[in-house]
């Protein structure tokens, strides 16, 4: 009597390989923290700012450094997989596809998002921020980084039968990646001027709600023509 | 209810170039069908169109009497594939890849120790699959034939890079599946040394 497909089983098995295999090569988890770490950390150096300069451009500083060190994480996503050929047997798995890829996505952002989150306070306390507002902004980038994966993904899928794909890949997803890049910035700027911040919490909150309602069957799609 | 696998006017260009054009032929069980010829006719692209990885220009392709479009997953719960590529992470081991695949496939993973004796790979299976030789890698391949037990194997070249001991190993899987009533669609440049096959697709 055969077995019952189990789609957790089928979740967890493909979540669990990506971050093994994310752990297992050093590089590419340390490589955009590193990257990160470097300019946010040195960029204070080169300006000779003020404290008062710091904290009032530190919030973006951080977002547009957080994105960029995202998009040298994002055309990995697919072709690691494309290149030795597990693609093939992803796409040929009875698992749905969009399950699959959405592991992908849990695990990529466990694995280029939570680092830059659990280093951010570090961040954040070079740029002069306070306790309180280092958390929001660690609220904006819990929101913000899992959107960036999941629409990432998209742009990742959709060039993965093109060579040296890493610089298409961050001009198609740039655009998209920009209002979260505008209010998860904007609200920690806010917060500071005393102003709320729910609702721009809230617009990440939904845009990432969003964002995961269709970016795993938008990338499933785009790999099924991709792989053709 | 007997296994079968319809192709109807199979036709596939790719850029100006025709692969092939209206091709047809059924497989039902113990059937093993040999794809042939030169480098670069269309081997692989016929064997992903079958798999449903390539659309074709024209044609259908039915499992058991239903399009493969309508009903993937039934499909791809009874297929096994073997590529060119191997298909296994190379920072984990054939255990950890083998795993994963037993979650994704749904098979079971109690016979592991058994499989990986009889491919001579009890000594490897716990190295990073990276560190292993060609011929090594491509035995690791062919542990999900055994283990997977699917009805329809489509297989690129499985043969490529094993020595002589580890071509009569796949040979007797390979009469093992066909003799239990499996189906086989098989590329290889080496149609003579499948003496059983049922008929062979030469394609130019």
């Amino acid at each position: 009597m055969p077995k019952k497909l189990s789609l957790i089983a089928g979740f967890m098995a493909m979540f669990r390989r990506d971050l093994l295999q994310s752990i297992k090569s050093p590089s590419q988890l340390l490589n955009p923290l590193i990257f990160f770490i470097m300019i946010t950390a040195t960029f204070p150096f080169a300006v000779n700012a003020e404290k008062a300069q710091l904290v009032q451009i530190g919030p973006g500083i951080i977002w547009i450094m957080a994105i960029l060190s995202y998009l040298l994480t994002l055309h990995h996503l697919y072709l690691d997989d494309a290149e030795d050929g597990c693609l093939d047997y992803i796409m040929l798995s009875p698992q749905p596809l969009p399950l699959l890829v959405l592991a992908k996505i849990c695990a990529h952002w466990i694995s280029s998002g939570l680092p830059l989150i659990i280093i951010s306070p570090i961040i954040g306390i070079i740029y002069q921020m306070q306790v309180d507002t280092i958390l929001v902004m660690i609220g904006t980038l819990f929101f913000g980084t899992f959107a960036l994966s999941l629409v990432g993904s998209i742009g990742a899928s959709l060039t993965i039968s093109i060579n040296n794909s890493n610089i298409l890949v961050s001009l198609l997803v740039l655009p998209i990646m920009m209002p979260v890049l505008i209010f998860g910035a904007r609200t920690i700027e806010l917060y500071q001027s005393g102003a709320t911040t729910m609702p721009g919490l809230y617009f990440l909150g939904a845009y990432c709600m969003f964002a995961l309602s269709f970016s795993p069957f938008a990338s499933a799609a785009a790999l099924r023509i991709g792989t053709d | 209810m007997s296994s079968q696998l319809t192709i109807e006017n199979l036709t596939l260009f790719r850029g100006d170039k025709c692969l092939f054009k209206n091709t047809s032929f059924r497989i039902t069980q113990g059937d093993l069908i040999l794809i042939t010829g030169p480098n670069g006719s269309g081997k692989t692209t016929m064997l992903r169109s079958i798999a449903g990885l390539v659309e074709p220009e024209t044609g259908n392709i039915s499992w058991n009497h239903k399009s493969i479009s309508v009903d993937r997953q039934t499909y791809h719960e009874n297929i096994s594939w073997i590529s060119h590529k191997h298909g296994f992470k190379g920072g984990l081991s054939i255990i950890d890849n083998l795993e994963f695949e037993a979650h994704l496939y749904n098979f079971s993973f109690n016979k592991i120790d058994d499989v990986l004796e009889r491919l001579s790979l009890s000594l490897y299976k716990n190295i990073p699959f990276k560190f292993l030789s060609a011929g090594q890698k491509r035995r690791a391949s062919l542990a999900r034939l055994i283990l997977n037990k699917n009805a329809l194997w489509l297989l690129d070249e499985p043969t490529s890079n094993l020595d002589a001991q580890a071509q009569d190993i796949f040979k007797e899987i390979l009469n093992e599946h066909i003799i239990n009533k499996g189906l086989c669609v098989l590329a290889t440049h080496h149609p003579e040394a499948f003496e059983n096959s049922t008929s062979i697709i030469e394609l130019t």
